[in-house]
């Protein structure tokens, strides 16, 4: 056979190209859907990130020790502070990380910190001093988590002990996101949790001035799958970290003729289930109707109570009702007021975290707050009435 | 990758040598011509994408009657994503049962036939975020009905559409509570080519896109999207009813329902095809 090679090398080299565009491309491969709640996109690395550390009358601390929570899975990253008091990190992602700076003769200090892409710095100011500071590492303990698990609300209360502490504050990560705590004097911890959908890990970094320590070195792991025949559209949870806070969920229907708060539970569409006035929440508004339109969501700040400040947390996710999947989180959002439900809706006794969005046919969406003022509603007169 | 080379293997073993009969579709796309009712072919599909994952179906056709044509196979489906599509790994898993039926309807200048058919699930077919172990499952079957249309010279270059309606599920009930948003009722248009550039040897290719409904996944969203789901390569004519192809493509696979579906990000597989006729 004669074979004409100038007819067919183009096709011949269109195809070569092609397999080796296949050889080289990204690894999805065909793909069926499946359900959300990945850990998102990897964020990128800053160049870095430094930390000076100084006393309350601005004096530099040299050789103080700051420690920066760079991985779930026992890493620390430490570095000392030089003769200007700064100590610098290199290469971390640009999201949030539990930080403590220990010196002798201070009280460790504790914070989360927000790493951004074009780097930068923290100050850490020292200035709890102590009359004698640890010589041992922090020892904690922490409890066994399942024993105040709300499988329904898809919450958990972690808590424990920590011995050796010089500070009132430890941080908890909970699938790697820190979250400030406070610490008892009797060296007690105790925080409430939203649970994401699967594996949820948790570990304690606390420090003082000999060692900071993440407990335990494998992450305690609590799993939580929503309820079967969760009959439901979407449901807003309220969270807060002061026991003896008493914020309020308010939600409001679409034509904002409707209002549900802990003084009139029930509307058309949805309840919310009750009204938390001396523990961490949770408080849930449940839709059980597909209402299109756009619901509003409000915390207000009723009461501060021995509290100077707290933070609350808002997630919402959709039921087996919904057309969708859909989790998400907003706050923490700190009110450092209170006022008993007073109108207007606005800060900062009260805060809007987002607005849902419903189809017609079941679809939930979440948007920014819009400017409609909310009215009181049938039961103001009530208001007091707690 | 061990199971598609065995099943390669058994093809090579079983079959005898025959008469070779004309193999006209593209990768992708049936033809609208139906197989003589004494003719018939076996053939293997296997494609790879990155990670050693790939998907990959073993079928026999035969013609019926005056202007039927009959397939039947098995096809599997077992994909990990390398990369994370809104920060998970993906996996998906399907073993399908395929049986689809061709009728010729016209046969002038221009062939049409109707082309109708379904993807058997054998078990569930699963979308799992490795990330958080919840899957997503379509159940069932997923009928599909297609109009293929040829024009050109058999011998020469043949072109062929294919307007086609795959019944996707609308919503696949999931293990996390809220069910997730599958590709629906899905119309794709699809179009393909066979240039022959040597007495043995054709370029094949195809391509098709989502009119309505979705075919893929948006990796920054995790949503179902619309994506070009396309196949191209060189077809070899090994004599004694042999043909080999080799092509790059974007589709997850040749059955009715997964020539439709893309993969995210048009990221690209190589795919090998082997036929034998008689």
């Amino acid at each position: 056979m004669r074979v004409h090679l100038s007819r067919y090398l183009p096709f011949v080299l269109l195809t070569a190209v092609m397999v080796l565009l296949a050889g080289c491309s990204g690894g999805y491969g065909p793909t069926l859907p499946s359900p959300d709640g990945g850990e998102g996109p990897q964020p990128p690395t800053t160049d870095q990130f430094c930390v000076n550390v100084q006393t309350s009358d601005g004096s530099p601390v040299a050789n103080a020790y700051v420690y920066i929570g760079v991985s779930g899975q026992g890493e620390l990253a430490r570095a000392q502070t030089n003769a200007d008091g700064r100590a610098c990190f290199d290469n971390l992602e640009t999201r949030q990380y539990g930080l403590t700076t220990a010196a002798d003769g201070w009280a460790t200090d504790h914070r989360i910190v927000s790493v951004p892409a074009e780097g930068g710095s923290e100050t850490v100011v020292l200035d709890d001093p102590v009359a004698e500071s640890p010589t041992e590492c922090p020892v904690v303990t922490m409890d066994d988590p399942t024993t105040d698990f709300n499988e329904q609300a898809g919450t958990a209360v972690i808590s424990g002990t920590v011995q050796n502490a010089d500070s009132d504050r430890v941080i908890i990560e909970h699938n790697g996101e820190p979250t400030l705590t406070s610490l008892a004097s009797d060296g007690s911890f105790s925080q409430l949790f939203f649970l994401a959908t699967g594996v949820n890990t948790f570990q304690v970094l606390v420090g003082n001035a000999a060692c900071t320590v993440r407990y335990p070195e494998t992450p305690v792991q609590l799993n939580w799958t929503p309820p079967e025949g969760s009959d439901f559209v979407f449901r807003v949870t309220l969270t807060w970290n002061e026991g003896t806070s008493d914020p309020d969920l308010h939600t409001w229907a679409p034509d904002t003729s409707q209002h549900s708060s802990y003084h009139n539970k029930a509307i058309t569409g949805g309840q919310l289930d009750r009204d938390d006035t001396e523990g961490f929440g949770p408080e849930n508004f449940t839709a059980t109707e597909v209402q299109p339109g756009r619901w509003r969501i409000a915390i207000n700040s009723y009461d501060l109570d021995e509290a100077t400040s707290y933070a609350t947390t808002v997630r919402v996710i959709t039921g087996g009702l919904a057309a969708n999947s859909l989790s998400r989180t907003y706050g923490p959002h700190t009110f450092t007021t209170d006022n008993g439900e007073g109108y207007p809706v606005q800060s900062p006794n009260w805060w809007r975290p987002v607005d849902i969005i419903v189809a017609a046919d079941g679809t939930v969406s979440v948007a920014s707050p819009d400017g409609t003022a909310l009215p009181a509603g049938v039961s103001a007169s009530s208001v007091s009435a707690k | 990758m061990w199971r598609t080379a065995v099943v390669l293997a058994a093809v090579a073993v079983v079959l005898t040598a025959g008469t070779a009969t004309a193999q006209m579709g593209t990768w992708d796309i049936p033809s609208a011509t139906t197989m003589d009712r004494a003719d018939s072919q076996v053939f293997s599909d296997a494609r790879f994408f990155e990670g050693e994952n790939e998907t990959w179906g073993l079928f026999v056709r035969g013609g019926f009657g005056d202007n039927g044509e009959a397939t039947f196979g098995y096809f599997d489906w077992e994909v990990t994503g390398e990369d994370a599509i809104n920060g998970a790994v993906r996996r998906s898993d399907m073993n399908a049962v395929v049986a689809d039926v061709k009728w010729l309807l016209h046969d002038g200048g221009m062939r049409i036939a109707l082309r109708g058919g379904a993807d058997l699930e054998v078990g569930d077919a699963t979308g799992t975020n490795t990330a958080t172990g919840g899957s997503a499952f379509m159940k069932g079957a997923i009928p599909t009905v297609s109009l293929p249309i040829e024009f050109g010279n058999p011998n020469g270059i043949l072109w062929i559409l294919e307007p086609k309606v795959v019944w996707f599920d609308t919503r696949m009930p999931s293990n996390v509570g809220a069910p997730v948003q599958s590709f629906g009722t899905t119309v794709i248009i699809g179009g393909g080519v066979r240039y022959p550039v040597s007495g043995n040897l054709t370029f094949v290719a195809d391509a098709a896109y989502p009119v309505d409904g979705s075919n893929s996944i948006d990796v920054a969203t995790n949503t179902v999207t619309e994506e070009l789901a396309w196949s191209a390569g060189v077809n070899a004519d090994l004599g004694s009813g042999w043909d080999v192809g080799v092509f790059a493509t974007t589709a997850a696979g040749p059955t009715p329902a997964t020539s439709a579906i893309a993969a995210p990000d048009q990221s690209i597989g190589l795919g090998i095809n082997v036929g034998k006729a008689w």
